[in-house]
């Protein structure tokens, strides 16, 4: 339960994360909005959906995979060390491609990220502990995204720049680090 | 040492977008490239800090040289190694505005002053030299610096032999090690000068001047004809070919700047034409994009004085002093295009809300073949506006008087006493020079300025 819990909480710190990081979709849908707020709101779903759901599909083969724990612990130290090595050196583990504003650019954006930075991995790495977790990080992250693109829409323009001040690629490596980390203990501890 | 919100802070200089970037602080210090080629004094060209707070007893000051390593680099263009197109999805993380990449137009080496720890005292960090420059990318000759968002973009008007093609070539953004040409596929390209970009949309254009043995020793009348260009051309960034190039008027020649709109949704900007061989005038073209294909109208034109007092051998043949359009600068509100009359020797204010009617509604008159008008507070100006920087708030444009060392000798033979000269401008329109504000470089000649923060002609963004 204790294992459960804590990786609930950790899947909605994460949702939330995933959806504040203007990297990761609603910068692009602040520039769709310009043009046509429904094509802006589609491109939320369509940016949070591509960079979540494929982690969601290879979970579910993994779900009756015996030998998960080790799987799980392979999956932490790959997680760690990439945390470590992007935490120190910024450049690596990044995506430049094409940006363009079109929907080829935007997928390709929005899968090859997820996969390069291992949110992918961490998100398969949560739903072995709870089963729940990928589905709670996608609905935060929709939700959080939508909110910022309302914020910045609605309310203040200057929120943009606030929250572009702030390094997400560090908040995010040490995260990673951290929550594997937690995870790992509280199920040796349960 | 670092604190925690250091470690988790971005670039605060850094601004999605222009309408942001306006809201940027004050600048409080701004760095100017002071050149001592063509003026007969053998010392290396430095960069100048230059305190520009009004509240402080340095106003209006030099408060530090920087040195160059060797005489006859002449300085000339310099940008930073990263700017707000860090912000731009496909950008590389964790960079900061915190390098000076200062080229030499003659010598084509590469200084990289690192501004983190003393902001008043840059600290030379490294040195491209010309053969690494070559080896890499075959050009020479370095004018433009653009920080883009997958390194730093530097164009070169020739070859090693001092013909074309020019181009541009990368610096990586983290070891600031040349990576090559740019160009894959560059058609019939063959004279370069600036460049700049949308980067949304992926459309480089650049413009054309002419090749190094072309210009390096002065104008020359003759060669007007054919040897300087009147084209700009646009590229895909993606694929680094170019896709058209538009005639500015088979007539024109020498197009140099070019200022796209800031607001990344409008695939369009401005870029000046500095003389017509029809009449000597200069004018200000408009491109952009419409009906699936590039295009430009001639949206100013700024005719020559008649006169035939006090010219220079080169222009006693005409009877007229010309415009010499050699700079222009956008705000970053896309509003106010500001235009420098480098002949004549005006500093002009231009309402481009509608881009295709711009109308005048500024003009302050300083040095100049024609107006030869001093400074407010009676400094006397030699030379006339040129480089032209505006702050990010769009309130305050700084502005200096060397075009280049052996044109400068043509055209204000009398000699160029390097200055820079602050203009207070009004935001409904208008133009006022600041009385309190006049900085003396003596013997060295003054030429690109960069404002500490960044400025309306260094930062590109992404969001509108």
């Amino acid at each position: 339960m204790l294992v459960q819990t804590l990786t609930a909480i950790l899947s909605i710190i994460f949702g939330i994360l995933l959806g504040v990081d203007p990297s990761k979709g609603s910068l692009f849908s602040y520039y769709i909005s310009t043009r046509s707020p429904v094509l802006a709101v589609f491109n939320i779903i369509n940016f949070t959906t591509i960079s979540i759901i494929p982690a969601l599909i290879v979970s579910t083969f993994l779900i009756s995979y015996d030998g998960k724990l080790l799987l799980t612990l392979i999956m932490g130290i790959i997680i760690a060390i990439h945390s470590i090595l992007k935490y120190f050196f910024g450049r690596l583990f990044h995506y430049s491609g094409s940006l363009k504003v079109e929907l080829t650019n935007i997928v390709k954006w929005s899968s090859l990220n997820p996969l390069i930075s291992m949110d992918y991995f961490l998100l398969i790495f949560y739903e072995i502990f709870w089963n729940y977790s990928i589905i709670t990080v996608y609905f935060i992250s929709l939700l959080t995204k939508s909110i910022m693109l309302l914020i910045y829409k609605k309310y203040s323009i200057n929120a943009i720049k606030v929250i572009c001040s702030v390094n997400y690629d560090r908040i995010l490596s040490i995260y990673s680090l951290f929550s594997i980390i937690l995870s790992i203990a509280s199920f040796i501890w349960a | 040492m670092k604190s925690i919100t250091d470690i988790f802070k971005g670039d605060p200089t850094f601004y999605p977008s222009p309408k942001m970037a306006m809201k940027a602080p004050p600048e409080d210090i701004i760095y100017v490239v002071g050149l001592y080629v063509g003026t007969g004094i053998q010392k290396p060209d430095f960069i100048a800090v230059v305190d520009v707070n009004p509240e402080s007893p340095n106003y209006s000051k030099i408060i530090n040289k920087v040195e160059a390593l060797y005489v006859g680099d002449e300085f000339h263009h310099f940008g930073w190694n990263s700017c707000s197109s860090a912000l731009c999805p496909n950008a590389k993380p964790n960079l900061q505005r915190r390098y000076l990449i200062v080229p030499g137009l003659r010598s084509s080496r590469v200084y990289i002053y690192d501004t983190k720890q003393d902001p008043t005292n840059p600290r030379l960090v490294k040195v491209i030299e010309p053969k690494e420059v070559i080896e890499s990318s075959g050009y020479t000759r370095l004018h433009t610096v653009h920080c883009g968002p997958d390194g730093i973009y530097i164009s070169a008007l020739g070859n090693s032999e001092g013909e074309g093609p020019g181009g541009i070539f990368i610096l990586d953004h983290y070891s600031f090690e040349p990576l090559g040409r740019w160009e894959i596929d560059r058609g019939d390209q063959y004279y370069a000068y600036d460049f700049w970009w949308n980067l949304p949309n992926e459309i480089m254009v650049t413009s054309e001047w002419a090749v190094p043995n072309t210009i390096e020793n002065g104008l020359k009348l003759e060669h007007l004809k054919d040897r300087y260009g009147n084209k700009i051309h646009f590229w895909d960034m993606r694929k680094r070919k170019k896709i058209a190039s538009v005639e500015l008027g088979s007539e024109n020649r020498m197009v140099l700047e070019l200022r796209p709109l800031h607001d990344p949704t409008k695939l369009m900007g401005f870029v000046n034409v500095v003389v017509s061989l029809k009449d000597l005038s200069s004018s200000i073209w408009l491109w952009f994009y419409e009906d699936g294909k590039f295009q430009a109208e001639k949206v100013i034109e700024i005719p020559a004085e008649p006169t035939e007092g006090q010219l220079p051998e080169i222009l006693k043949p005409f009877k007229a002093v010309p415009p010499l359009v050699t700079d222009i600068d956008l705000s970053l509100d896309d509003k106010f295009l500001y235009v420098s009359l480098w002949g004549i020797g005006e500093l002009r204010q231009y309402n481009v809300s509608d881009p295709f009617r711009p109308r005048l509604t500024g003009v302050v008159k300083l040095g100049g073949i024609l107006h030869r008008a001093n400074h407010p507070a009676g400094h006397k100006l030699t030379g006339a506006p040129q480089m032209i920087e505006i702050s990010r708030d769009g309130r305050r444009i700084y502005v200096t008087n060397s075009l280049y060392s052996s044109w400068d000798n043509q055209f204000y033979p009398e000699g160029i006493k390097g200055w820079v000269v602050k203009v207070n401008a009004n935001p409904e329109g208008g133009l006022e020079v600041d009385k309190k504000f006049f900085v003396d470089f003596g013997d060295a000649r003054a030429h690109q300025v960069r404002l500490r923060g960044g400025d309306a002609s260094s930062d590109s963004y992404c969001y509108p």
